[in-house]
């Protein structure tokens, strides 16, 4: 049918010809959608009687609703797109002129075509017309996966003593406690000594360990298989092990000797090899979140193996494989972290980032699969497993019920009234219920309860309520959790709401290490970091390009942007100009960087701040970006531009027509990357997006598909000259990277983008939610504290915390009130 | 609305071609199903639609010959055993456009019919999308037989996945519960085990538990309106399901489960591996009578596998993108496309050979696999010429099948339609309604 229409349309025009206006008047838009677009259509002939003095709307509906709809939100079969973009009003009656009414572009030109634009521009199409017609709404949300987990892990963590982040950063010692003992089993009276280690990664040869004394031989070969001093010894390597972030950690461990590798719980081994077999390398995978410390443990044991040695690596997310670092030990015991293992499928993403705003069954199945989990963790911490039926004493009873008080208050966030301790708690404290029965019933209702799962449903509006939800979301802004004790005291006490007192709060919330992982995710997702893993590029022009170059350059980025975030100044405009880049040995050769910082041995391994040459301007040139936005063989500058103007530069752009093959080398092999792009997208009605995508994506075309810095293509040299035109209609040039970074850094529209993706990532909520003008004051916030980025984290924070929050000022302390008079 | 007298004319145009079309195909399905009367009402009819991602190798793929007499191309060739009991079709047409790329819309709109949300989720061209507005063909099919007691079985439907990104967006998403509603394919073949045979622990707690909770959620909800509410009315209605599932006893197993081999990482390294454990799952579940209806998804719309089992470095959607000149590229889509043939005819083949509990026809003369992709061709992002194939007992479905068929640039929906009804659900409309006219496929 849909052919059948075009080939007729000719006879329909006409047939519609007297009553086209009364159609475009009289139908309601959204019928008129579907159905009766196709009658809509107006004749050629029924322009001719639009008079020159026409209002903007009317030349509107009779020349272009019939495609556009009546409101610019577009006609099915016709133009089914929202008539919305952001090509400046001067821009806009060009391509009006020149182009429309597609099918007789010269019925709408001069006068009209301004008039038209200005009502378009006005009315819909400019960003300040799409600000007025939608204002999204702030949505009441569960627990995303990542919350839930988290909020999981720190409650059953309030209950057991453990080492802090806080704890492991304040202190300096790092490592493992080592204890030798001369003999296979950790006997006491065999304990040699007790150091602590960099790391485990030890070769002892045919040797005992240096700190073992060399026992005299024995005078006469022994017989006796259970014992042999010469050879026989053990070691237990004890501690903590940090995560910097959430996912999938491998541990690999080499050793041809008994080994037990221990992750996360001293008691269970994530590898027992205590038996040797062939074997020389084990691996298993484990799943850490990111901003804590975790108990670690190898055991190790050397009997009459003819030699002895043990190396425990790594790789974590996004990493190649290492050996443990000694910067991620910790010599002293910790406490169990509890991760739930319920299958939790992943969140709503399609408002471009994880929200908790549906749920489904395989969801609540995995809430109550966690709920179970945690049931049977408390019901082993408390040992009620051991208490033997109806022996309870009344000082066990009191215990149990004060944990349950606490795990329930500590979950909910906030003190619970008579009535929900007795829903809650009391109940089960009836004769009727088992010990084992009460903790099941307690855990299993508080994690399956609306107040867990819903952190921000409304309570009865106290102030002492309202300070309660400012500590919640502060928990799920910083660190994706609950709150913890301080920072609900430190809200409970009004103390959040005055800037002075507030600051060391809000410094606190920011340098906890949990606070690390969600400015890390941050960046993934405002960069689209992406799966480095499947970065492969033409082995024939980059032969020396390797899956590893690829991981290298995601940690090059990582700690270009740790980096900048986490010094002093913070400085975002960093982000563009910084002219180093962080480099290991093996990147440093591949992008020819200086590679002095690495004849110091020390540095090996380890990525380091590496000058670059004058063509380096922080993320815009570097390889990991322009690696990824790049084809296989050759660079794109489509793929870059369109990155830079979303991504970066905060613009939204069109659909191309369907169906576009893009042109290949083959097309033409003379022509440099450049002029393929130039030749497939120079006609008019492209060039209204590929204006702004090609000349952003010309200006870095110096950097070939895996980032490395050309003068020539072709045989011909590179030209990366282009001139852009912005949001407001100004051009400008770039002659190169340079321009391009200094522009990024220094545009308002692009630090806007940047505040917006950043306030999306921490509140979960679109930022128009908070009110018109909210992007904008905090925009001059960021102005004001010279664009530091942890310092809009925590205005960003403040703003979506106290939004809607009505706090009834309690009346000043009677002292003061004496004082002043 | 007699102001449109063209527009009359034209749906006047409109309904005479779709009866037209449809007249003989009404006559001619309702036909042979008349006649096999008891014995095809008996038959436990079950469908498997089986997505594979970054559309097809235009020579490695299409027959040339039109009709029962086409060619086994390369892609085909693990299937060649059946070619029987195969469909080949071109010319169906993926017509859903607005807004989310072609990644996007030739996943989220292919087994819904109908077109994206206006959302947030930027593809790589084209305006941002959310999830689909409608629901999906193998849920309508799953809601129909579950309706009706004869045809009840305890999940009614299994969504399998391959090694599917742990994302949830338009590209991870094919099968919808409704609008806005997209069901997550479990990837874990042991998570999948546990579904299908598992106890619940703590079942009596959890009981407990979200009886007392029906009141807490009362008075949440109570506080909040709109789309809020409507969530937490959402959620609430999952508990009652969950609580429901309790009471219902399960139905003791006619076969065993299958024993999957153990510790096998779920990461894409193990593809191959995965696969089979997932598909051996499947079988069971249908040789059990747990589902009519499943979905099989290797990894999402844009996947990007790389397939070193089969020696290649590069990840598919990257080859994909390759222009059709690069002979070396082109070989090694035809692999993994041959690859996926391979998977499907394992299940085929496991289809054929396992009889159905109680009857000496094989599960395979009762099933129909569809095989379908989000796109046409991989470097055009076409969703025109969909790659589908048809496999299966034909004459249970009033299929034909042993042809190569070519049609004239025609909406998948109806192809939907055609599915529906021969499991006896005569939907007039699945989808966008404009995209319907002409009613069911004829495939006779």
């Amino acid at each position: 049918m849909r052919l059948l229409n075009r080939r007729f349309q000719p006879v329909f025009w006409v047939l519609g010809l007297a009553t086209v206006v009364v159609v475009s008047a009289n139908f309601p838009t959204e019928t008129s959608q579907l159905e009766n677009s196709d009658s809509n259509r107006i004749s050629p002939v029924s322009r001719a009687i639009i008079h020159s003095d026409a209002t903007g709307k009317q030349i509107y509906e009779k020349q272009c609703a019939s495609c556009h709809g009546k409101d610019g939100q577009g006609v099915a079969d016709h133009y089914d797109e929202p008539l919305v973009g952001e090509l400046s009003l001067e821009k806009l009656t060009k391509l009006v002129a020149e182009t429309m009414p597609e099918d007789d572009p010269d019925a709408c030109v001069g006068k009209d075509a301004e008039k038209v634009s200005r009502y378009i521009y006005d009315q819909f199409y400019s960003r300040a017309a799409q600000k007025k017609r939608a204002v999204p709404k702030k949505r009441l949300a569960r627990l995303t996966q990542q919350q839930f987990i988290n909020s999981v892990a720190d409650l059953v963590a309030t209950f057991q003593w453990r080492i802090t982040t806080k704890d492991f950063y304040k202190q300096e010692k790092r490592g493992l406690k080592a204890t030798y003992y001369h003999s296979r089993h950790f006997r006491g009276n065999k304990r040699i000594k007790t150091r602590v280690e960099q790391n485990v990664d030890v070769d002892f040869g045919d040797q005992l360990p240096d700190v073992i004394p060399k026992p005299k031989p024995p005078k006469k070969k022994s017989r006796n298989l259970e014992y042999d001093p010469t050879k026989e010894f053990s070691v237990q390597w004890v501690g903590g092990i940090a995560a910097e972030k959430t996912g999938e950690y491998e541990f690999i461990v080499r050793s041809k000797n008994g080994f037990r590798l221990f992750v996360n719980d001293y008691t269970k081994p994530v590898i027992d090899q205590w038996v040797t077999s062939t074997g020389n390398e084990y691996r298993t995978k484990v799943y850490l979140l990111g901003g804590r410390v975790y108990p670690f443990k190898v055991d190790f044991f050397r009997f009459r193996d003819p030699t002895s040695g043990i190396s425990v690596s790594w790789k974590p997310p996004h990493q190649t494989e290492h050996v443990i670092p000694q910067s991620v030990l910790y010599p002293e015991w910790t406490g169990h972290i509890g991760i739930v293992h319920a299958a939790f499928p992943p969140d709503d993403s399609s408002s471009g980032y994880n929200r908790g705003t549906s749920v489904s069954a395989q969801w609540d199945e995995a809430v109550t699969a966690a709920a179970t989990e945690v049931s049977d963790w408390c019901i082993r911490h408390l040992r009620i497993n051991r208490i033997k039926k109806g022996k309870i004493t009344e000082k066990q009873n009191a215990q149990m019920k004060s944990f349950c008080i606490r795990f329930v208050e500590t979950a909910f966030g906030r003190k619970l009234n008579k009535a929900e301790r007795q829903f809650y708690v009391e109940q089960f404290f009836d004769p009727k219920y088992q010990p084992i029965e009460r903790i099941k019933l307690v855990v299993i209702l508080t994690l399956k309860s609306p107040h867990f799962l819903y952190p921000e449903l409304p309570t009865e509006k106290t102030t002492e309520n309202q300070r309660t939800i400012v500590a919640k979301r502060l928990a799920l802004y910083f660190w994706d959790s609950i709150p913890d004790q301080q920072l609900i005291d430190a809200s409970r006490a009004g103390h959040l709401e005055n800037a002075d007192a507030s600051r060391p709060h809000f410094e606190r919330l920011l340098n906890d290490y949990r606070t690390r992982q969600k400015i890390d995710s941050f960046f993934e997702y405002w960069l689209n970091l992406g799966e480095v893993e499947e970065t492969t590029k033409d082995e024939k022009t980059y032969p020396d390009f390797k899956v590893e170059t690829a991981i290298d350059l995601r940690q090059s980025i990582n700690h270009f942007v740790d980096d900048i975030f986490w010094s002093d100044d913070s400085d975002y405009r960093k982000l563009f100009s910084a002219d180093y880049m962080y480099a290991n040995a093996s990147l440093a050769k591949f992008y020819s960087l200086d590679s002095t910082p690495f004849n110091d041995s020390k540095n090996a391994d380890r990525f380091v701040k590496t000058k670059a040459d004058k063509n380096k301007f922080g993320l815009v040139t570097h390889p990991y970006l322009l690696t990824g936005l790049a084809y296989h063989k050759n660079s794109s500058p489509i793929h870059r531009g369109v990155f830079i103007a979303r991504s970066l530069l905060g613009r939204k752009l069109k659909q191309p027509p369907d169906d576009v093959e893009p042109l290949t080398e083959e097309f033409n092999p003379k022509m440099t990357t450049r002029e393929r792009v130039e030749h497939q997208t120079k006609a008019t009605a492209c060039m209204s997006c590929h204006g702004v995508i090609n000349s952003l994506g010309f200006s870095l075309e110096n950097f070939d598909a895996v980032g490395r810095f050309r003068k020539t293509e072709k045989q011909k040299e590179i030209n990366a000259v282009s001139n852009y035109e912005t949001i407001d209609g100004n051009q400008i040039r770039f002659d190169g990277p340079e321009g391009l970074a200094k522009f990024i850094a220094n545009n308002p529209h692009a630090q806007k983008s940047f505040l917006r993706h950043l306030f999306q990532h921490l509140a979960k909520q679109p930022v128009e939610a908070y009110g018109h003008n909210a992007l904008d004051q905090i925009h001059a916030k960021f102005v004001a504290s010279r664009f530091n980025m942890k310092t809009a984290v925590i205005e960003i924070a403040k703003y979506a915390a106290f939004h809607d929050i009505q706090l009834n000022r309690p009346a000043k302390p009677k002292s003061e009130t004496r004082k002043q008079k | 609305m007699n102001q449109h007298p063209q527009h009359n004319r034209r749906q006047f145009l409109g309904q005479s071609a779709a009866l037209a079309c449809s007249a003989p195909l009404v006559m001619s399905a309702s036909g042979p199903l008349l006649a096999a009367g008891d014995k095809n009402n008996n038959r436990k009819l079950r469908v498997v639609f089986i997505f594979t991602p970054n559309g097809t190798v235009k020579e490695g793929f299409w027959p040339k010959t039109e009709g029962h007499k086409f060619e086994i191309t390369p892609v085909l060739e693990p299937l060649e055993k059946y070619r029987d009991k195969m469909l080949v079709l071109h010319g169906v047409c993926n017509h859903l456009r607005g807004d989310g790329d072609n990644h996007m819309r030739g996943m989220g709109c292919f087994l819904t019919g109908i077109e994206l949300f206006p959302g947030n989720v930027q593809g790589g061209s084209h305006s941002p999308a959310g999830w689909a507005k409608g629901i999906s063909i193998d849920q309508e099919i799953k809601n129909y037989l579950q309706s009706k007691p004869e045809t009840r079985t305890t999940f009614g439907s299994l969504e399998f996945g391959i090694c599917v990104r742990n994302d949830a967006n338009p590209w991870t998403r094919w099968s919808y519960a409704g609008p806005n509603q997209p069901i997550a394919p479990i990837s874990n073949p042991y998570q999948m085990h546990k579904k299908m045979y598992g106890e619940i622990k703590d079942q009596k707690y959890i009981q407990q538990a979200i009886d007392l909770l029906q009141t807490e959620f009362d008075k949440a909800k109570q506080s909040i309106q709109n789309q809020d509410r409507q969530l937490v009315e959402n959620h609430q209605a999952h508990i009652a399901k969950m609580r429901e599932s309790f009471l219902q006893k399960r139905k003791s197993l006619a076969v065993a489960p299958p024993k999957l081999p153990t510790g096998v990482p779920v990461d894409r390294t193990q593809m191959p591996k995965l696969t089979r454990m997932q598909i051996d799952l499947m079988v069971n579940g249908f040789q059990n009578d747990l589902n009519r209806v499943a979905t099989l998804q290797f990894t999402e719309s844009v996947g990007q596998p790389i397939m070193k089992w089969l020696g290649i470095k590069e990840g598919h959607h990257q080859l994909s993108h390759d222009p059709d000149l690069n002979k070396k590229s082109q070989e090694k889509l035809v692999k993994i496309n041959q690859w996926y043939a391979e998977q499907i005819a394992y299940l085929v083949k496991k289809l054929d050979e396992t009889k159905q509990v109680g009857s000496d026809r094989s599960l395979l003369d009762d099933t129909l696999i569809v095989w379908g992709n989000e796109l046409g061709h991989g470097n055009s992002h076409t969703l025109n010429n969909i790659p589908l194939v048809l496999i299966g007992g034909g004459e249970s479905f009033g299929i034909e099948m042993g042809q190569f068929r070519k049609f004239h640039r025609v909406p998948h929906n109806r192809l939907w339609l055609t599915i529906a009804h021969s499991f006896g659900h005569k939907i007039k409309t699945f989808g966008n309604p404009r995209l319907c006219k002409g009613g069911p496929l004829n495939l006779k």
